[in-house]
């Protein structure tokens, strides 16, 4: 599964949002459902499904499923991931 | 100064090329800022908008947020804030309260009240820019329409100090809201207790992401305006990255927060709050107690900031103030000493004053105290008597006149006649490792003895398990055996205001389902 696939299906489920408000430009605070809170928890879930650590100088870059997907491609396979299984 | 629009006129001629405003789309100074709302009130005037009228303001935190609110205020007007993402129903309520004449909006809020607006008697609809949506019954009007023809001061006519310049709703934790009035006087009042005690200068930026239609955050932007200093606004921490970021560029001397909100950026951001936020003078922190271990993780990370929490009701503002930084772990808990001018006495519940370390409910008088609800008199006589607010807290004072607040008077859980505290045994609660939050309610006994038995909800740190029957032994370590929960619940999230508040009523709305 792509970067992208599988994103999609981790912020609909963690938001709780239907697929149909999914947009690749979606964006911390543009929907209710990604308040403070919802943030950090997607974090989280993201890297814990990715089985990755962002950096804290990462982590405070990503305002976007946009931003995610570019810090996702830099950590997946890379210097940053925690196990070769990541995706 | 006399009304709120000297704020602005004084800064103006003060400081006329200095940053008055930003936000993550534009930045203003005194001059901009003074002559465009100067304009918008000769407009609004204009328009028949007169003394006296409301008008409602749903927009998000932003620079426009403000231009509006002071021109409305420019105009003689009485402006009603409301949270950016209300509801068409507590909109709806706040409209049939407060008969408004103009809404200030933008494209996001009239698409969503669009169908609630042609219900109300609201002519006029102030867009940022043009908008497809269709208010139906309403004008429309485009703030580049308002701002042609620029005039630099304010309508001429005086304000009376007395008059009314804010309505604000509170929803609070519980039932329909109320609009707490609020005069010049009133808030002016405050603003110098505030700018006294924090020390406020030109030099001061401030970086507000709390809501701009609560007092709270609306406060921040009022004494910076009032000392020349400059403020940065956006809507809440969805984006910490961006508001971080936003404390170093602005070089920001203060961030005023909320625990939540401290908590999630110091669990979470933490090294990059400490770097970003190492100029900080002062950190005002308020919505909610911010336990003492909160405080020194927070004072590890920010050692120059002076921390400061307050005690204050949209219905009085702020009426205690502590420096916890200069007053030590002593007072950790407490919510201060009464700012100038503000009497604070505990009361029994035949109304006669406590002594000092005696729990009752906390009243207050002074100038900065509202005179009432608007058009709600029933509530205004139950909340203001004997020219006091009783506040519906519970708190003592100490020798030396620091106010501790214990609990909510009609939060109080009745288990078999012995009156439980909720929010002592969620400090209990709170303290084990592994609870992210907690909410403590009273439910009726299904077991039929106790009257109410007490419930309590815990949501989990992410990756954590929590093993209830090792926090039901914490709490009968900790508690009276008739303090301690009947039923632990975990649940996903607890309900609470968009400034941390707990939703108690909410809470427990939920919890019954489960029974």
């Amino acid at each position: 599964m792509s970067i992208e696939a599988k994103l999609k299906r981790i912020v609909c489920e963690t938001l709780k949002i239907d697929e149909s408000r999914y947009r690749d430009d979606l964006a911390a605070g543009d929907i209710p459902e990604w308040d403070s809170l919802g943030h950090v928890n997607l974090l989280m879930v993201v890297e814990k499904s990715f089985n990755v650590a962002f950096e804290i100088g990462d982590a405070i870059d990503i305002e976007s499923v946009e931003d995610l997907i570019a810090v996702l491609e830099k950590y997946v396979g890379g210097l940053h991931c925690k196990s070769s299984e990541a995706v | 100064m006399r009304v709120l629009p000297d704020i602005l006129r004084e800064a103006g001629l003060k400081h006329p090329d200095r940053l008055a405003l930003s936000d993550p789309k534009e930045s203003v100074s005194y001059r901009s800022l003074v002559t465009e709302c100067a304009t918008i009130a000769h407009r609004l005037s204009g328009m028949g908008f007169t003394r006296g009228e409301r008008a409602v303001i749903v927009l998000p935190n932003s620079v426009q947020f403000v231009r509006a609110h002071f021109s409305i205020l420019g105009a003689g007007g009485i402006s009603v804030p409301c949270d950016a993402s209300i509801t068409p129903q507590s909109f709806l309520q706040i409209v049939r309260s407060c008969e408004p004449r103009l809404i200030f909006t933008d494209g996001a809020g009239l698409l969503r009240l669009q169908s609630t607006l042609c219900k109300t008697g609201i002519t006029w609809v102030v867009l940022p820019e043009p908008s497809a949506a269709d208010p139906l019954l309403s004008q429309i009007i485009t703030l580049e329409v308002l701002l042609q023809d620029p005039i630099e001061r304010f309508p001429d006519a005086p304000i009376d100090p007395k008059s009314i310049a804010s309505l604000m709703y509170t929803t609070g934790t519980t039932g329909q809201p109320k609009g707490v009035q609020l005069t010049h006087e009133n808030v002016l009042a405050a603003l110098r207790n505030i700018g006294n005690f924090i020390g406020y200068s030109a030099d001061d930026r401030e970086v507000v992401v709390l809501p701009l239609s609560h007092n709270f955050g609306l406060g921040h932007v009022y004494c910076n305006l009032m000392h020349g200093g400059a403020v940065y606004t956006e809507g809440g921490l969805a984006r910490p990255g961006r508001v971080l970021k936003s404390l170093a560029s602005l070089g920001a001397t203060g961030f005023p927060g909320t625990p939540l909100g401290y908590g999630m950026l110091m669990d979470n951001f933490g090294p990059a709050l400490a770097e970003c936020g190492r100029q900080l003078r002062f950190i005002v922190i308020n919505s909610a107690p911010l336990p003492p271990e909160r405080t020194v993780q927070l004072q590890r990370l920010l050692p120059r900031a002076d921390i400061m929490v307050y005690y204050g009701l949209t219905e009085a503002s702020r009426s205690t103030f502590i420096s916890l930084s200069r007053c030590g772990q002593k007072y950790f808990q407490s919510v201060g000493r009464p700012m100038n001018g503000i009497n604070i006495q505990i009361k029994n519940e035949h109304g006669a004053n406590l002594p000092p370390k005696h729990v009752g409910e906390v009243t207050i008088s002074g100038p900065t105290v509202s005179r009432g609800y608007w058009r709600n008199h029933q509530e205004t006589q139950k909340n203001f008597r004997n020219g006091r607010l009783h506040t519906g807290d519970l708190g003592y004072l100490d020798e030396d006149g620091f106010l501790f607040i214990t609990g909510r008077l009609k939060d109080a859980i009745n288990v078999g006649g012995y009156k439980v505290n909720p929010s002592e045994v969620e400090e209990v609660i709170r303290r084990f490792a592994g609870v992210a939050d907690v909410g403590v309610v009273g439910l009726d006994s299904f077991e039929g003895l106790t009257g109410e038995m007490i419930v309590a909800a815990l949501v989990a740190e992410s990756g954590c398990l929590v093993d209830l029957q090792s926090i039901e032994r914490q709490c009968l370590k900790h508690l009276e055996k008739f303090k301690v929960p009947s039923r632990f619940l975990m649940v996903e999230q607890i309900p609470r205001t968009d400034t941390g508040k707990l939703k108690r009523r909410e809470l427990a709305e939920q919890l019954a389902k489960q029974f």
